[in-house]
């Protein structure tokens, strides 16, 4: 008797379950059809870092070069040198030429995205706040060397395209 | 607060410890003591959580730590293997859990287990160098980890030191007090858990008896405070 | 069975190592993994079979072995952070807090009350979408293959939320040293609120759909039953040992944050099977529900990050710090020379001690139900591997 009870309330459970998957069946589609549509959350995601420009200057960015950046991050990923302005020759003293000087902006900035976790360290440190996260999140790249991204550059684009 | 079974247990040293350090109590065990120390908390439901291995200047330190579910306090059993000849007596057959820490502790420090049923490479591939052995220069002494080991004399002139320690001798004398009354109250509230323990009924003055090693150090640090 | 000469003239093979000589007559050895998908990633069990019984099981690790104790040698405190994200992937904030914990405890870093509170709620979701994976992952073990879509519709939601604060939406590095790194908004509590309504249903309409599915009962029920003295000396914690009947939760045990005022229960079935343990992980989530909606209602304003220095340098010592994972027991022992590296940076996994009694477990039984509890224990290979 307490078979033949089990084996129906067996039964009714795959009913049920059924029932739900019906139910489900003609709900409407939670799925977003990719290159059709696209998510909504995109401007929350942090994707790569990129450079802030100034705000008068849009294609310069703020960076002042100090390096704390590329040390402070876990995966080497940065690389950045202060761009060096050629030798004055007026300032050159007892015939000696003069230093190339080092500017306190940077003349190379390069991320390699291969690397870099994520982790917002660079951010963090960076003293004058010139690095954010982008929300570029469809990055796809045919080769590995492309992920190294020369972020000067995209700061340049990004001033020009008017962002 | 030094739980009723740590006294029970046969080891070199015993200190009670910070909470800063995570654990309630640290002992310092020989090859022989291990085993045995091992089987009564064991016995005393206690269970075994990892064992992590330590280079330090006076050799692999393991450390064994054991806690128990139902009266959390961790138990630290600290054991030196030497650098030259690194082995240890294996807990594996008494307790399975320790099978694979004690094999992890093999592939990232070479430590031979004797008695592992089954020593083997685990996580990394058979023949391969121990990758936890640090070069001997960067290596710390082991009375920096842990008041279970002899700690130097403290230098008069090394003033900080010496009123940092005096600090901690402080919040010892504090949490030992707090301890006691915990127990107390403890005892008074299920005074059956107490009775099961195999020596109840002790209480904080038998614990700070029992620990002579860790005594005169703490002693002379106080002294190094005062002048 | 015989074995092919390359393995065992193969002195390095495992397979040749351990059974070769093992071996029975009239017994079948079985490789599954590490490639399998039953085994959640990358790990390989090698089985011993008699009919369909299993006579010997034993587990092979290391496949996706990164050493990220010694990784915790060469980098600084900060520079660490990120490798905890990857220990587990599936309730990173965990291994963040366990990290970070370990070195405030040892640093002696104060952290302030909102902090407490976000880090308490960001790790109860995350806890959730794990215990989601693990749910519809389980299922398609048994061979269910609707739920997983379910329960990845449900942590979409929750992934949503978390990325709103974290920026990512797996493996997140947002816990620092005294603190988080951004703050909450009013959206995110909005929609975590929006949440919780809708999760509530959907936990009954799992319960209708699965829990009361007598296939899937057939499938658990009496399914790996393990002792309390067994799990005890494994070391097994989390829902493993909970589904034995021990009420031992790190959160309860050894209290750590703010959870000691907030009222949540500790779901324990004293079966010991892999229903036990099914039963307590769903249990587990409306506990987590409701951990996250008195946090929300009592989270203080304030500050988001304490007082750090900028280059740490914890004092000498050591220290352990444990947290309640999605899997169990999360423990970093912590050991530091004085200087800005870690000396030694141990890793205590809770699915490392809860898949290791699975060779005493799986004896005896079918080859089906091995699965079955192979999954009950809800393995995360790279936290096991490290
Ligand atoms: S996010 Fe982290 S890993 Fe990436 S560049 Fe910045 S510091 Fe390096
Ligand atoms: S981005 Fe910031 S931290 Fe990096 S070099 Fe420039 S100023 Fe320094």
């Amino acid at each position: 008797m307490t078979s033949i009870k089990n084996a129906l309330a067996g039964l009714w459970s795959l009913v049920v379950g059924m029932g739900i998957t019906g139910k489900y069946f003609t709900a409407p589609l939670v799925t977003v059809f990719y290159p059709r549509q696209e998510a909504e959350n995109i401007e929350t995601y942090r994707g790569h870092v990129e450079l802030v420009g100034k705000e008068d200057e849009a294609g310069v960015p703020l960076c002042i070069a100090c390096g704390q950046c590329a040390r402070q991050c876990p995966s080497q990923c940065i690389t950045v040198s202060a761009k060096v302005a050629p030798a004055d020759p007026a300032e050159s003293k007892d015939g000696k030429p003069a230093k190339p000087k080092r500017l306190k902006t940077p003349g190379v900035f390069q991320l390699d995205y291969n690397l870099c976790s994520l982790c917002g360290q660079c951010v963090q440190v960076c003293p004058v706040d010139s690095l954010r996260y982008s929300n570029n999140v469809y990055f796809a790249v045919f080769t590995r060397q492309e992920t190294n991204i020369d972020l000067l550059e995209r700061l340049e684009r990004q001033a020009k395209e008017g962002k | 607060m030094i739980p009723n079974i740590a006294q029970s247990l046969k080891a070199e040293a015993m200190v009670e410890c910070d909470p800063k350090t995570g654990q309630a109590v640290q002992l310092r065990v020989t090859a022989e003591q291990l085993l045995p120390a091992a089987e009564t908390l064991d016995a005393a439901g206690y269970f075994l959580e990892d064992v992590s291995g330590v280079d330090v200047q006076d050799g692999f330190e393991l450390n064994y730590h054991f806690d128990h579910v139902q009266t959390p306090g961790r138990i630290t059993l600290r054991l030196m293997a030497s650098h030259d000849d690194p082995k240890a007596p294996s807990l594996a057959l008494l307790i399975p859990g320790a099978d694979w820490h004690e094999r992890e502790c093999y592939d990232f420090f070479g430590v031979d287990f004797k008695g592992h049923p089954d020593l083997k490479a685990l996580l990394l591939e058979p023949g391969t160098e121990p990758p936890l052995i640090r070069d001997a220069k960067s290596r710390i002494p082991a009375f920096e980890l842990s008041l279970v080991y002899p700690q130097p004399e403290p230098e008069a002139a090394d003033d900080e030191e010496a009123k940092k320690a005096a600090a901690k001798a402080k919040a010892k004398e504090k949490a030992a007090a707090k301890a006691k009354e915990k127990a107390a109250k403890a005892d008074e509230a299920n005074p059956e858990s107490a009775a099961a323990k195999p020596e109840a009924a002790t209480d904080g003055e038998q614990a700070e008896a029992e620990t002579p090693e860790a005594k005169p150090a703490e002693a002379d640090k106080q002294e190094g405070a005062e002048q | 069975m015989t074995m092919s000469p390359q393995l065992s003239s193969d002195p390095s093979d495992f397979y040749s190592q351990s059974f070769s000589k093992g071996a029975r007559e009239n017994t079948l050895i079985l490789n599954m993994g590490p490639q399998h998908p039953s085994t959640h990633g990358v790990l390989r069990v090698i089985v011993e079979l008699d009919g369909e019984y299993i006579v010997r099981a034993e587990p092979v690790l290391g496949y996706i072995h990164r050493m990220h104790e010694f990784m915790g040698q060469k980098k600084t405190y900060t520079q660490y952070l990120p490798n905890m994200g990857r220990v587990d992937y599936l309730h990173a904030t965990a291994w963040n807090w366990a990290y970070v914990g370990a070195v405030e405890q040892l640093a002696g870093i104060e952290v302030p009350e909102r902090a407490e509170y976000i880090r308490v709620l960001t790790c109860e979701i995350n806890r959730i979408c794990s215990h989601l994976v693990w749910w519809g992952a389980y299922l398609l073990d048994l061979g269910a293959f609707t739920p997983i879509l379910y329960a990845f519709e449900d942590r979409e939601f929750l992934l949503d939320i978390l990325q709103r604060v974290t920026g990512s939406r797996l493996t997140y590095c947002y816990f620092r040293f005294g603190g988080v790194y951004a703050d909450v908004d009013d959206k995110f509590i909005d929609d975590t609120r929006t949440f919780i309504q809708r999760f509530r249903k959907r936990l009954k309409m799992y319960e209708a759909l699965v829990t009361k599915n007598f296939i899937l009962r057939k499938r658990c029920e009496d399914i790996g039953v393990l002792s309390v003295q067994t799990a005890r000396k494994y070391g097994c914690t989390g829902p493993v040992i909970r589904g034995s009947g021990v009420p031992y939760d790190v959160r309860r045990a050894v209290p750590y944050s703010v959870y000691p005022e907030l009222d949540f229960e500790i779901p324990t079935f004293s079966e010991g099977d892999a229903m036990a343990r099914y039963m307590v992980r769903l249990k587990e989530m409306e506990q987590s529900l409701r951990i996250m909606e008195q946090v929300m209602d009592r989270m203080p304003d304030g500050d988001i990050q304490g007082k750090t220095p900028k280059t740490l340098k914890p004092p000498k010592g050591e220290t352990y710090f444990a947290v309640e994972g999605a899997r169990g027991k999360i423990g970093v022992h912590l050991v530091s020379d004085g200087s800005a590296t870690p000396y030694r940076v141990k890793l205590r996994a809770p699915g490392y001690s809860n898949l290791s009694c699975f060779a005493e477990l799986s004896k005896g039984t079918l080859i089906a139900d091995a699965v079955s509890i192979l999954g009950s224990l809800d393995l995360v290979i790279p936290e096991i591997d490290r």
